[in-house]
C-alpha cells in the first residue's frame, strides 16, 4: 500500500497504524484530524459516483458519524481503509434506499446537473463524460482502484466479490474506459 | 490521446479540492460531537409530542414503516429526535424494517437493512434476530437478486465477526451464504447453459 503525503496528516494517507489506533483510544483529536482528510475524499467519490455535490456532502456527513459512533468496531488498525469504504458504501446505499431510489444505482450520471456543468463546462469535462457512460459498479471498483489505490482484496471486501473476479473487472473497467476515449476523443483532435 | 486514469486522478483531486475547507471543519466537528445534548429538556419534550404523533400514526398501519412507504421519512425524523435524547441505536428499528421488506419478497433490500443493523450494533439479541430474519428469507429465484443477497451477507458475516462472542450466529449466516451463493450459481448454470464460460465481473461471491 502506498502512501501519499498530505498536510493535515502525519505520515500521509492512508493514516499509519499507530495514528489509528490513538483514534480507536478514543483520542478525538486524532480522529479528527483523520476525518478532515476522509472528508472530502468520501465527498469526491460520491461525486464521481454521479451524486450531485450538495447530496455527496450530506452522504458524506452521515458516513463519517458513522464512523464516529463506529470507530471501536473496528478491530485491526490495520484494516482502516478498507472499513473506511465498506462504511462509505453502505451510507451511499442507505441514502438511496431512503429517497426511494434504487439501491446501489447512482442513476444521476457525473454532469447530469445543469448549473454545475455550466461552472465545469470544459475542466474534466472529457473524464466526466466518460464516468457517466459506465456502469455503477465499474466506476466504483475504477475509483476504489485507480484513485482510492485499494488493493484487489481489499475492494473485494468492499463490494462481495472474489478478488480474483474484482482483478478481472478493474482490468475490464480500465479498458472500457479507456475505449470511451479513444471513441471520443480520436487522436487527431 | 490523454491517459484516462491520468484525468481521472486529477479529477478526484480536483473534486477533493471544491470542498471548502470551513464546511471539513464543521462536518467534522459536527460529526465528532453528535452526542452531546445541552437542551436535553427541550429535545424531550419534543420527543414526547412526537411519540404521541406516532403511536397514533402506528395505530393506524400494521406494519413498521419501511423504505418506500410514506411514514419511513417521519421514522427517520423521530429517530434522529431520540438519537438527540440517548436512545441512538436504531438496530432493532432496522430489524423491523428488514422484516417488513422481507415479507414484501425483497430479499436483498432487507439483507442491506440487516448489515446496517448490526453496523449500529452487535449485541447478542440484535445478532440473534438478524440470524432468524435471515434463515427465514424467502429467496426469489433470481439470480440478479441471489448476486445482491450474497453481497449482502458477506456484509452480515463481516459486521458479525467483529464482535468476539458471535462466532456461532456468524458460522450459521456463513453457512446461509454458502447456500445462497450454490443456488445462485445452479441458477447461473442453468441459464448460462453447459459450455458457455461463466463472466468472471458478474459471478456471485464465494463467501
Amino acid at each position: 500500500m502506498s502512501r501519499s503525503p498530505h498536510p493535515g496528516l502525519p505520515g500521509g494517507w492512508p493514516p499509519d497504524i499507530d495514528l489509528v489506533e490513538r483514534a480507536r483510544s478514543g483520542d478525538t483529536e486524532i480522529l479528527g484530524a483523520i476525518l478532515r482528510v476522509a472528508f472530502p475524499k468520501l465527498v469526491a467519490f460520491y461525486r464521481g459516483m454521479g451524486l450531485p455535490a450538495p447530496e455527496a456532502e450530506d452522504v458524506a456527513s452521515e458516513a463519517i458519524e458513522g464512523m464516529v459512533r463506529n470507530i471501536r468496531t473496528l478491530r485491526e488498525p490495520g484494516a482502516f481503509e478498507g472499513w473506511l469504504w465498506t462504511i462509505a458504501r453502505n451510507r451511499v446505499r442507505t441514502n438511496l434506499r431512503r429517497r426511494g431510489r434504487v439501491v446501489y444505482e447512482l442513476d444521476s450520471p457525473p454532469g447530469s446537473d445543469p448549473s454545475e456543468l455550466a461552472i465545469e463546462a470544459e475542466e474534466h469535462r472529457q473524464i466526466r463524460v466518460a464516468l457517466a457512460q459506465l456502469s455503477p459498479k465499474d466506476r466504483e471498483i475504477l475509483w476504489l482502484r485507480e484513485v482510492e489505490q485499494l488493493t484487489h482484496e481489499e475492494i473485494a471486501g468492499r463490494i462481495g466479490m472474489g478478488a480474483g473476479a474484482v482483478r478481472v473487472a478493474a482490468l475490464r473497467a480500465r479498458r472500457r474506459l479507456e475505449e470511451i476515449y479513444a471513441r471520443t476523443h480520436p487522436v487527431s483532435e | 490521446m490523454t491517459n484516462p486514469i491520468d484525468d481521472l486522478r486529477a479529477y478526484a483531486r480536483h473534486l477533493e479540492t471544491e470542498v471548502p475547507g470551513e464546511m471539513t471543519r464543521l462536518r467534522v466537528e459536527r460529526a465528532l460531537h453528535a452526542r452531546p445534548r445541552p437542551r436535553r429538556a427541550l429535545v424531550a419534550s419534543m420527543a414526547a409530542a412526537l411519540l404521541t404523533v406516532s403511536n397514533v400514526a402506528m395505530a393506524q398501519v400494521a406494519d413498521p414503516a419501511a423504505p418506500g412507504d410514506a411514514l419511513y421519512r417521519f421514522d427517520r425524523a423521530y429517530e434522529r429526535i431520540t438519537d438527540l435524547v440517548g436512545e441512538g441505536n436504531h438496530a432493532s428499528e432496522r430489524l423491523d424494517e428488514a422484516g417488513v421488506v422481507a415479507a414484501r419478497g425483497d430479499a436483498a433490500t432487507a439483507l442491506e437493512l440487516v448489515v446496517e443493523a448490526l453496523t449500529d450494533s452487535n449485541g447478542a439479541a440484535d445478532v440473534e434476530r438478524a440470524r432468524k430474519l435471515i434463515a427465514d428469507l424467502e429467496l426469489s429465484s433470481n439470480s440478479e437478486s441471489l448476486d445482491a443477497a450474497v453481497a449482502a451477507l458477506v456484509e452480515v458475516a463481516k459486521a458479525v465477526h467483529v464482535s468476539d462472542d458471535k462466532q456461532a450466529a456468524a458460522q450459521l449466516i456463513a453457512d446461509k451464504a454458502k447456500d445462497v451463493a450454490d443456488a445462485a450459481k445452479t441458477l447461473k448454470d442453468d441459464a448460462s447453459g453447459s459450455g458457455r464460460p461463466e463472466d468472471p465481473g458478474s459471478q456471485g461471491n464465494r463467501p
